[in-house]
C-alpha cells in the first residue's frame, strides 16, 4: 500500500493529484491559489484529494512532491525583504550598469528593470582576487564591520555578497559571510560563489542578489508548509521541483531558492519525458499553450535540453533583455507571447496580429461574458467550432458564440473587409504560425532535424492547435496525453531527485591540468553526496553525468558539452577535444580548424538519484468504441481545407485502446480538446493517450 | 499589381523574420569578433533579386539601417543577376559601399529558385581584426593607414574558395585565423537562410520573392507616410556642437515636413577633417533614418518602403558625407550625433516624442598587447557608456548606450582576455543633467596594466568640451575627462602607451535634463540623495531640497 501527493501552485489554481500505486488510480483536486497565504491552497488541496480518495491521512507515507509559482511571482511583484548587496570597493553598481544596451532599440522612452536592491543598500568593501584567485588585497574586515552595523540599522532582513572573481577563490566571500553572521545573527546570507560559482560578474551578481532576496520568503514559507504537512500527519518530507527538471529536498530549496523560479513549467515538461519513455518516442517537441503563453521544450533520447541562463521578470512583454538574468539551470523551453486569451487586432500596417496582449482572466475573452470586446484565440477557435460552449471547464462557464462573432466582426472583419469565418480563421493561422516559426527556431538553434520528433501537446489550448502546429514544421506524430489536466504533477511524480553543480575552470585544453580538474570534480561529488544524504540515498545510488563548457580561444559563447565517462581516468585531453568538436558541429554543421586553440571554461556535474516513481497501468485492450464514446456531431472550420466538415465529437475518456479514427475529429476532455483535421488519423494506445498521425502538409496558398 | 492581403503577408513576413534570426543565432554564437557576439555589431537580412531588402533580423543595430541594400545594388553592377551562380559569396568592406568602415565587412550570397536567381541572404558583421593601425582608430590621417580594403570580389564562386582572396586577407591581418573564422561563421550564416528560405518558398509554391517584396516595401511606405503626415508640416532645425579632432565640430540640419514626406538637409555642416573621425554618407544616412523612425513610427520595419517618404541631403566633402579617401575608421564619432542633432530639430515640433541629449557616442579603448607567453591579442577591450537624456516621460537611464547599442565589457572578462585590471566602475554622483526628469548619469572607469609587455590604448572619446544638453528647461549633463596616472590626458582621440602600472581613468558625460529642476517631484529628489545620485549641495542648488527633508521655500 503506497500513496503519492503532488502539488502544483500556478497563479490561479492550486492542483493536487494523488496516486494510488496499487491500483494506478488517480485522483485529482483543484482549488483556487490564494495569493497572499497560498499555504491555504496546499494544505486545502492536498486534504481534498485525502478524502476524495477515502484514505486515512497517514496511509500517505511518502513525501510529498511540490512545484510552486510562488518565488517567481515574489520576483515579479517585488514582494520579497529588504535586501542589501556587498560587493568589492568600486563595482557596487553593475548590477545597475547591466550590460548598457537596450532591449528595444526604436524604443526612446524605454524603461530598464529596477535592481533588487536599490543603491543606497549597496556598500563595497575593499578586498581584491586577480583573474587566477591570487588576494591582492586582503579583505577589510575593520571596513565590512562598519558596513554590517549600517545595514543593521537599515533593518536589512538578506545580504547578498559578490566579489570579483570569487569563481576561483571563495575565501573572502566565505569570510564575509561568517563576519555578517556572527555581527548579525538571524540575517539571510547568500554568497555568489555559492549560488553560481561562474564568471562574469553581472550575472553572477544579479544571481546571488536574486537569491538573498528570496531566501527570508522562502524559509518562511517553506517550514509553514513543513508544519502544515506534520500537523496534517504527512510527516514524510517535503521535495520541491527545481528549474532544471529535478527534484529536491525543502532544505535545499531554501538554500537555493532562486533555483526554483522555473519550477512549474519545468514539472510540465518532465511529463512530457515520462511519456515519451512510456510510449517508446524519445524525441519530442513539448507544447504547453495556456491562456497568456506558450512554451515549447525539446527532449532528445529521453532527456529535456538544459541550458544554464534564464531570464526572470521582463518588465517588456517577451522583449529578451527586459527582465533579470539568472545563471541557473532550467530546461531550455521558448516562450511565446500567444495563447488563447491572447488578443488579435489589425496593425499599423493592416497586418493581422495576435499577442502578445491578453485578455487576462479578467475580461478574458469576448466569449466569456465578462465585459471582454476584443476578440481573442479562444473567440476564433469558438466561432470555427473546435470549442463546445457546454464542455469549456467541464462545463462550468458557458461561452457565447454570439460574442465572439460580434469581437471578431467589430474589431477585423470589417476593417479587413472579411467575413467573420475568415477572420477567425485568419487568426487560427497566424497563432498556429508564430508557434510553428518558434518551434522551428527552436529546432534549429539546437541543431536538431523535426522529422525526428513528435510534438507533445498540454495545456487548456496546446491540444486545440498542436496537430495544425505540427503540420506547419513537418512534424508527423502528435501526442496528446489523457491527462492533460493534470500533467505537472504527473511530472512531479516521474522526476528523480537531482541536483547540478559547477565549478569555473578556464583553461586551454592543450595545458590541462589533471589533477586540478580532478580536485574540483571530487570537491562536487563530495557536495553532491552530502546532499543526497538528507534524502537517504548514498553514493553508490546516486548516478553522475559531466558536462563542460567550452569554446574555441577568443568566442565569447561556450557550447556545452557531453563529456565521456572516464575522462579523468584515461585523462585524454583528444577525448576532450573529439567531444567539443562533436557538439560544435551538431550545432553549426560544421567545425573549424583542428588546430585552433579550444578551451575549457567550467565543468559541470549533474548528480541524479532514483527514477520515476511514477507507475501508469495500460488499459485492457478491446478496439471497440462504444456508443457512449460518440457524443455527438458539428460543423467544424479548417482554414487548411478552407470548409467546413460535419465532424464527429468523442468523449476521451470513453474511449478505449487501440482505436483508430479518421479525421475530422473532435475529442473533448475536462480542460482542454483535441481538434483533428481530415487526413489526420488517431490512434489510442493502451494507455488512452492519442496518438496523432499527421496528414503532409498541402500546398499552402 | 497584385499584392498580398493582410493575414497572409503577416504569416509570410514573420517565418521571414524568422529566418533571418535564426541567421542571427547562427553569427552570433559562432563570431570571434566580441563586438558581434556581445554588443549586436552585425546585420542580416533577406532581399529579393533587385536588392531590395525584405527583412532585417529584429535586433541589428542603427548602423546597417539602409546600407544592405544600397551595397548589394552595388553588387550587382559589378556582377549582373544573370551571371551570379549559385554558391557564389560576394564581399567588400569598401566604407563608402558598405557601411563606413573597414572593419565591417558586407557579404551576399545569391539564392536560387531552380535556375532563376531570386534574392540574396545578405550579412554585415565587425571583423576582428582588418590590419592597419587598430581595428578602429580616431587618429588615421588618410584612409591607406585604416587597414586593408577589400573591393567587391568573390569570396566563393560555384562553392569554390577562391584561395587568392583568403590569401590576401590572412597576410593582412594580425590574427588570422579569428578573421577567417568569422568570416566562414557569416558564410555558415547565410547558407542556414538560403536553405530556410528554400523550404519557404517550396512550401508555398512561390518561384520568386517578387509579390512579398512588393507587399513588404507597399505596406512599409503607406504606414511611414502615414506617421509622417501626423506632423504639422513645416521647417525645425538644430544646430549641434561636439568636441570633433582639435576644434569643435557643427552639424546643421534642418528638416523640412510637407505633408507626408520629409527632407532632412545638413547644410552648413562643417567640412570633412583630417582624421578618422568622419562619417560615410550611408552611415549619416542610416543614423538620420533611425532617429526618425524612432521619434515618428518605432514600428515600421526598415526596407525600401519605409525610407522612400525620407529624403537625407548631405553637402560633399563635409563632416558627415566626406571624399574618397578621407579617413574614417572612427567614424561614429561625427556619426553618432546625427541622432541627438535631428531629435532635437524634431523637439521643436514634437518635444513629448524625444530624449535631451544623451552621451553618445559610446567611448572605447582598443587594446593592442601581448599575452604572457609574448602572443599578440587585438580586441575591443574596454567598451563604456554615459547617461541617456530624459525625456518628458521619465529619467535617462544611467550608463545606457544610444544611438548605438553596443554593450559594455564585463570587468571579468577584461581581466581575463587583456592586460588590464579595473580597479573601478561606479556611477558618478551628479553627472545627470537636472530637470523635472534627470538625466542619466554617467560612470568612472579605472584600468591599470598588470602584464610586463607594454600595452597600446587607442582612446575613441568624445563630449569632453560640449555636454549633453538639457531641453524645455532642463540642464546639461557634465563633460566628460580622461586621465593617465591622475594628469589630463593630450589628445583624448589618440594613442597611448601603458607600462605596467600605469592607470588611465575615464569620467564619462552624463545625459542631458529634461524640463525645469524645480518642477522635480520632491519624493524623486530625496531619492536621488539617499541613493547617492545627487550630491546634498547639488539637491540644494539645482532642485531647492535641503537634505533635512524639507523643501528650501526660496526656490520651490
Amino acid at each position: 500500500m503506497s500513496y503519492h501527493l503532488c502539488f502544483d501552485v500556478g497563479g490561479t489554481f492550486t492542483d493536487v493529484v494523488l496516486f494510488d500505486d496499487n491500483t494506478g488510480k488517480i485522483t485529482v483536486a483543484k482549488v483556487p491559489t490564494d495569493p497572499d497565504e497560498p499555504i491555504n491552497g496546499i494544505r486545502d488541496g492536498l486534504q481534498d484529494a485525502i478524502d476524495k480518495a477515502n484514505i486515512p491521512n497517514r496511509d500517505v507515507q511518502e513525501p510529498v512532491r511540490g512545484a510552486t509559482t510562488l518565488l517567481t511571482n515574489c520576483l515579479i511583484e517585488r514582494k520579497g525583504k529588504k535586501t542589501a548587496l556587498v560587493t568589492t570597493k568600486g563595482f557596487r553598481d553593475v548590477i545597475e550598469m547591466a550590460r548598457e544596451w537596450r532591449y528595444n532599440i526604436y524604443d526612446l522612452l524605454l524603461k530598464m528593470p529596477e535592481p533588487l536592491v536599490p543603491r543606497y543598500l549597496r556598500r563595497g568593501v575593499a578586498e581584491r582576487m586577480d583573474k587566477d584567485g591570487n588576494i591582492i588585497e586582503a579583505l577589510d574586515e575593520r571596513d565590512l564591520s562598519g558596513i554590517i552595523e549600517d545595514l543593521k540599522k537599515e533593518k536589512v532582513e538578506a545580504i547578498a555578497i559578490c566579489f570579483l572573481h570569487s569563481y576561483c577563490n571563495p575565501a573572502h566571500e566565505q569570510k564575509a559571510a561568517e563576519l555578517v553572521k556572527k555581527l548579525m545573527p538571524g540575517v539571510e546570507v547568500s554568497i555568489s560563489s555559492e549560488v553560481v560559482p561562474e564568471m562574469r560578474e553581472y550575472t553572477r551578481c544579479s544571481t546571488v542578489v536574486a537569491n538573498a532576496y528570496l531566501l527570508p520568503v522562502a524559509h518562511a514559507h517553506f517550514a509553514d508548509l513543513r508544519r502544515e504537512l506534520e500537523a496534517m500527519q504527512l510527516s514524510s518530507g517535503l521535495y520541491l521541483m527545481h528549474s532544471g527538471g529535478g527534484v529536491v529536498t525543502s532544505d535545499v530549496a531554501e538554500r537555493f531558492p532562486v533555483k526554483l523560479v522555473e519550477s512549474g513549467p519545468a514539472a510540465g515538461a518532465m511529463a512530457g519525458m515520462f511519456y515519451g519513455k512510456l510510449i517508446g518516442t524519445p524525441n519530442l517537441v513539448t507544447f504547453d499553450m495556456g491562456g497568456t503563453t506558450a512554451k515549447i521544450a525539446l527532449i532528445t533520447a529521453e532527456a529535456a535540453h538544459l541550458v544554464n541562463d534564464f531570464e526572470v521578470a521582463r518588465i517588456a512583454r517577451f522583449e529578451k533583455g527586459s527582465g533579470l538574468p539568472l545563471k541557473i539551470q532550467v530546461i531550455n523551453m521558448v516562450e511565446i507571447g500567444a495563447g488563447g486569451g491572447s488578443i488579435a487586432s489589425v496593425d499599423e500596417l493592416g497586418l493581422l496580429k495576435v499577442g502578445p496582449i491578453s485578455s487576462g482572466s479578467k475580461p478574458g475573452p469576448a466569449c466569456y461574458d465578462r465585459g471582454g470586446t476584443q476578440p481573442t484565440v479562444t473567440d476564433a477557435d469558438l466561432v470555427l467550432g473546435y470549442l463546445n460552449p457546454d464542455n469549456f471547464l467541464q462545463g462550468n462557464m458557458r461561452l457565447r458564440q454570439d460574442l465572439a462573432e460580434k469581437a471578431i466582426g467589430d474589431s477585423l472583419a470589417s476593417k479587413m473587409n472579411i467575413s467573420v469565418l475568415e477572420a477567425a480563421a485568419g487568426i487560427n493561422t497566424v497563432v498556429n504560425e508564430t508557434m510553428a516559426n518558434a518551434a522551428r527556431v527552436h529546432l534549429a538553434e539546437e541543431g536538431k532535424d523535426y522529422r525526428q520528433y513528435s510534438l507533445f501537446a498540454f495545456g487548456g489550448a496546446g491540444p486545440v492547435h498542436a496537430i495544425e502546429v505540427a503540420r506547419r514544421v513537418g512534424i508527423r506524430k502528435v501526442i496528446c496525453p489523457l491527462s492533460a489536466g493534470v500533467l505537472s504533477a504527473i511530472g512531479l511524480m516521474a522526476t528523480p531527485i537531482a541536483m547540478d553543480f559547477v565549478r569555473s575552470h578556464l583553461i586551454n585544453l592543450s595545458g590541462i591540468d589533471w589533477k586540478a580538474l580532478e580536485a574540483l570534480d571530487a570537491d562536487m561529488v563530495e557536495e553532491a553526496v552530502s546532499l543526497f544524504s538528507s534524502s537517504g540515498i548514498n553514493r553508490k545510488q546516486i548516478k553522475f553525468r559531466r558536462t563542460a563548457d567550452m569554446r574555441y580561444r577568443g568566442q565569447g559563447y561556450e557550447i556545452n558539452v557531453p563529456i565521456p565517462e572516464a575522462i579523468l581516468t584515461n585523462r585524454d585531453a583528444n577525448e576532450l577535444k573529439q567531444a567539443f568538436f562533436k557538439r560544435y558541429e551538431e550545432l553549426y554543421k560544421r567545425y573549424l580548424k583542428a588546430e585552433m586553440p579550444i578551451e575549457l571554461v567550467n565543468w559541470r556535474l549533474n548528480a541524479e538519484g532514483k527514477g520515476s516513481l511514477l507507475k501508469i497501468r495500460p488499459r485492457g485492450a478491446n478496439g471497440q468504441c462504444g456508443d457512449a464514446a460518440l457524443k455527438g456531431h458539428r460543423p467544424v472550420y479548417f482554414p487548411s481545407c478552407r470548409r467546413s466538415f460535419q465532424t464527429p465529437v468523442y468523449d476521451h475518456y470513453s474511449l478505449v485502446p487501440d482505436l483508430k479514427i479518421d479525421g475530422p475529429a473532435i475529442v473533448e476532455q475536462r480542460e482542454s480538446t483535441t481538434v483533428v483535421g481530415p487526413g489526420d488519423r488517431i490512434c489510442t494506445d493502451s494507455y488512452l493517450n492519442l496518438l496523432v498521425e499527421v496528414a503532409e502538409q498541402q500546398k499552402l496558398g | 499589381m497584385e499584392t498580398l492581403d493582410g493575414i497572409t503577408l503577416n504569416i509570410w513576413w514573420s517565418r521571414l523574420t524568422s529566418i533571418v534570426d535564426e541567421m542571427a543565432a547562427t553569427i552570433e554564437r559562432t563570431a570571434f569578433s566580441s563586438v558581434v557576439r556581445e554588443s549586436n555589431d552585425y546585420c542580416c537580412a533577406l532581399l529579393d533579386a533587385n536588392g531590395d531588402l525584405i527583412a532585417q533580423n529584429s535586433k541589428a543595430i542603427p548602423a546597417f539601417i539602409g546600407t544592405m541594400s544600397y551595397t548589394v545594388r552595388e553588387f550587382l553592377k559589378v556582377f549582373a543577376s544573370r551571371t551570379l551562380k549559385p554558391g557564389d559569396v560576394i564581399i567588400t568592406n569598401n566604407p563608402w559601399i558598405a557601411s563606413g568602415h573597414l572593419p565591417d565587412l558586407t557579404m551576399a550570397l545569391p539564392v536560387f529558385s531552380g535556375k532563376k536567381h531570386i534574392g540574396f541572404c545578405g550579412l554585415t558583421f565587425h571583423m576582428p581584426d582588418v590590419g592597419g593601425r587598430s581595428g578602429v582608430a580616431a587618429d588615421t590621417t588618410d584612409h591607406f593607414q585604416e587597414g586593408l580594403k577589400i573591393p567587391i570580389v568573390k569570396l566563393y564562386s560555384k562553392g569554390q574558395i577562391e584561395k587568392a582572396v583568403v590569401d590576401i586577407i590572412k597576410a593582412n591581418v594580425r590574427i588570422p585565423m579569428e578573421v577567417m573564422g568569422d568570416i566562414e561563421a557569416a558564410v555558415t550564416a547565410a547558407k542556414t537562410g538560403e536553405s530556410r528560405l528554400c523550404d519557404f518558398m517550396q512550401e508555398y509554391s512561390l518561384s520568386d520573392l517578387k509579390m512579398i517584396s512588393r507587399s513588404v516595401q507597399k505596406v512599409s511606405e503607406r504606414a511611414m507616410r502615414e506617421a509622417i503626415s501626423k506632423i504639422p508640416a513645416g521647417v525645425y532645425s538644430q544646430s549641434l556642437t561636439f568636441d570633433g579632432w582639435d576644434t569643435p565640430l557643427n552639424i546643421e540640419v534642418s528638416i523640412k515636413v510637407d505633408g507626408d514626406e520629409m527632407v532632412v538637409d545638413y547644410s552648413g555642416t562643417s567640412p570633412q577633417v583630417d582624421y578618422g573621425i568622419n562619417s560615410v554618407y550611408n552611415y549619416t544616412y542610416a543614423f538620420t533614418i533611425y532617429a526618425i523612425k524612432c521619434a515618428v513610427c518605432p514600428f515600421v520595419p526598415n526596407n525600401e518602403g519605409s525610407c522612400r517618404p525620407i529624403k537625407v541631403i548631405v553637402p560633399e566633402g563635409s563632416v558627415l558625407n566626406p571624399r574618397y579617401p578621407a579617413p574614417v575608421s572612427a567614424r561614429f564619432l561625427s556619426g553618432h550625433f546625427v541622432h541627438a542633432a535631428v531629435l532635437g530639430a524634431l523637439a521643436k515640433v514634437i518635444p513629448d516624442k524625444v530624449n535631451a541629449e544623451s552621451s553618445a557616442p559610446f567611448w572605447g579603448m582598443m587594446v593592442q598587447g601581448r599575452r604572457g607567453n609574448g602572443e599578440i591579442y587585438v580586441t575591443t577591450g574596454l567598451l563604456a557608456n554615459g547617461g541617456q537624456g530624459a525625456s518628458a516621460l521619465g529619467d535617462g537611464i544611467s550608463c545606457l548606450c544610444i544611438p548605438s547599442n553596443v554593450g559594455n565589457t564585463l570587468v571579468e572578462s577584461t581581466e581575463t582576455t587583456t592586460g588590464l585590471r579595473v580597479t573601478e566602475k561606479e556611477f558618478l554622483m551628479d553627472s545627470g543633467g537636472p530637470g523635472q526628469y534627470r538625466g542619466g548619469l554617467a560612470q568612472r572607469v579605472t584600468v591599470e596594466s598588470v602584464s610586463s609587455y607594454p600595452t597600446d590604448i587607442f582612446l575613441l572619446t568624445e563630449r569632453l568640451k560640449n555636454p549633453a544638453r538639457g531641453y524645455m528647461g532642463g540642464k546639461d549633463g557634465t563633460c566628460g575627462a580622461i586621465f593617465k596616472n591622475g594628469e589630463p590626458i593630450a589628445f583624448p582621440k589618440g594613442q597611448i602607451r601603458l607600462n605596467k602600472g600605469d592607470t588611465v581613468t575615464l569620467i564619462l558625460p552624463g545625459g542631458g535634463g529634461y524640463g525645469k529642476p524645480e518642477l522635480r517631484e520632491r519624493s524623486k529628489v530625496q531619492e536621488d540623495v539617499l541613493n547617492g545620485f545627487v550630491s546634498p549641495e547639488q539637491a540644494k542648488r539645482e532642485y531647492g531640497y535641503s537634505s533635512e527633508g524639507h523643501q528650501d521655500s526660496s526656490k520651490a
